[in-house]
């Protein structure tokens, strides 16, 4: 494993590129942690001029709701991690050096495994970087500010690690299958914009949430506000298991998939 | 023969309709320098990617040092399949830092097998920046790495300039006194003749011959002879019992041998008839003859 890793991170540590990429998506990120809710109150101030009911001003960021806040943003952003995933799994097909690798004494069964974890590791990195961003932020914003609190609803972290995760198999499964990175990243906007959305809409949602976008987005639900409650909405405020099972089983079967391919696969 | 290094039994393997390879069979012993012969497109790619696991065969097996294959097993060949194939934003050091690790090997032996063929001093430049031939000798490096009990090498010398072509068969050629098994696979006849000490001919993906490369060389070898009076000395010649062939090129009788006969002992034979030669050389077949000569005995 520590060996497969380290394979991984010479490929990718020295090219400036990925860092490039990563830099913008987790910058990126936290700007928008951080501006969103000066944002969103700017917004509710100019709606409250024409208002006949007063809109109270939201709080995004007082434990233990930032973790919900935030993570459920962060899952917006998730599209950036799988186009650096197609990017760099493409390019060892394009550039036949998965057949280098081969050839030199690594396994199929290891090459999957190599970028396993190194989908693992970047979904821990956004979910640290996201720890680190919600962790300050609460702090700051936390009136009244108790030990302990910072770790309250943190389940909503894991939550978001698997998200990724299993977003990041399935952008995983589809560069292995496409092989060229341009082709693979349309696919996968395709199918996470417009094909899911508009089977899950068919179907009836009884089925539809077993479905792997569908049930990426049910881990974490759209944060309650104090705003939505004056609409009488109210969402959940915790993870659910059973929404837990369905996305472990399809990275999973995302993984499966890629290995079965392969397996047989000339290279 | 000593125990084989390679064992290859029975390997096909077709790409949609076309067979690229046939019912493909060999053995190859420790210490052997073993030429793949073929033309463009005959199958050598394929047996060798078999070999590699990087192809997957539709029916046959092979064995390595005498055991179903392993990536373990991979790790003790060193290869070169069909052109280089490196990350392009690494420099030469670290491209072959990856390999080092998936080998399981130091990296003690990458300034060696840098220096060997020639990338000392660019060994730190990114790989996008080399030139072609550059390129191929990085990939012969990556191949060396580790010091493998075997080599395979498809096409070492393309891309390469005149002196890298010389040096890089006598590399092979060094490598090979070493002990080491090399595979090497050439549509490069004469490269096939100067390097290796065992040939297979492989057509379409079938093996049309195979064998040890000085014997199939001198086998039907040819002697140029001449005299003061050739027709009696072709009278001699038919008459001796050796010659399959006897034609007349640039003024010298060329006659291809049936059997064995040491030139001193030509040349006595002849001259107990009173004959006595202007003219008696061996001319060995070369690696191009006899390759022809495999192709039109099956053509025609």
């Amino acid at each position: 494993m520590v060996d497969l890793f380290k394979i991984d991170y010479r490929k990718y540590f020295y090219s400036r590129t990925f860092w490039i990429m990563m830099l913008i998506y987790l910058i990126l990120m936290v700007l928008v942690f951080s501006g969103v809710e000066s944002f969103l109150n700017t917004a509710l101030k100019n709606a409250n001029t024409n208002s006949p009911v007063a809109m109270p001003e939201l709080s995004l960021y007082s434990f233990p709701y930032v973790w919900q806040n935030l993570t459920f943003l962060g899952g917006f952003f998730k599209i950036f991690l799988g186009i650096i995933i197609i990017i760099y799994i493409a390019n060892e097909f394009t550039n036949k050096t998965i057949r280098q690798n081969i050839l030199n004494g690594m396994s199929r069964e290891q090459f999957i495994l190599s970028k396993v974890i190194f989908v693992f590791l970047l979904s821990f990195v956004s979910m640290v970087i996201l720890f680190v961003t919600g962790g300050i932020m609460g702090m700051i914003h936390t009136p009244d500010l108790k030990p302990g609190m910072m770790f309250q609803k943190t389940g909503f972290l894991g939550a978001y690690f698997l998200e990724l995760f299993t977003f990041g198999s399935m952008s995983l499964l589809i560069a292995f299958l496409i092989k060229k990175s341009g082709p693979a990243i349309a696919l996968l906007a395709l199918y996470y914009y417009i094909v899911e959305p508009v089977v899950s809409r068919i179907l009836p949602a009884t089925v539809s949430k077993y479905l792997p976008v569908v049930s990426l987005g049910n881990l974490i639900d759209v944060p309650n506000s104090s705003l939505m409650k004056m609409f009488g909405i109210n969402f959940r405020e915790y993870v659910s298991v059973p929404d837990v099972f369905i996305s472990l089983a399809w990275s999973v079967a995302f993984i499966g998939i890629i290995y079965l391919v392969l397996r047989k696969q000339d290279l | 023969m000593n125990s084989p290094v390679l064992e290859i039994r029975n390997l096909s393997k077709s790409y949609h309709r076309i067979r690229a390879l046939d019912d493909f069979s060999l053995q190859v012993g420790r210490g052997e320098i073993c030429g793949i012969l073929g033309p463009n497109g005959s199958g050598k790619t394929t047996t060798l990617g078999i070999l590699l696991d990087v192809l997957k065969p539709d029916r046959g097996e092979y064995l390595w040092f005498g055991q179903k294959p392993t990536y373990r097993t991979r790790k003790r060949v060193g290869a070169l399949l069909e052109g280089p194939l490196f990350y392009s934003y690494l420099s030469a050091v670290r491209n072959l830092q990856i390999i080092a690790d998936i080998k399981g090997v130091s990296y003690a032996g990458i300034g060696t097998v840098l220096e060997t063929v020639g990338l000392g001093p660019r060994k730190s430049d990114k790989y996008k920046t080399y030139s072609l031939g550059m390129r191929q000798r990085l990939a012969i490096a990556a191949a060396l790495l580790g010091n493998p009990d075997v080599l395979i090498l498809d096409e070492p010398t393309n891309g390469l300039d005149p002196q890298g072509i010389a040096d890089i068969r006598n590399l092979i050629i060094e490598i090979g006194s070493q002990g080491v098994t090399i595979l090497l696979a050439s549509h490069l006849l004469d490269e096939v003749q100067k390097i290796c000490t065992h040939v297979v001919v492989l057509e379409n993906g079938k093996k049309l011959s195979e064998g040890n490369v000085k014997e199939v060389l001198s086998a039907s070898a040819s002697y140029e002879l001449a005299a003061a009076d050739m027709e009696a000395l072709k009278d001699v010649l038919e008459h001796a019992g050796y010659f399959a062939e006897i034609k007349m090129e640039n003024g010298m009788w060329v006659c291809t041998l049936s059997k064995e006969i040491a030139a001193d002992a030509l040349n006595r034979l002849i001259s107990e008839q009173g004959i006595f030669l202007t003219h008696l050389s061996l001319r060995k077949k070369s690696m191009e003859k006899y390759f022809l000569d495999i192709l039109n005995a099956k053509n025609g």
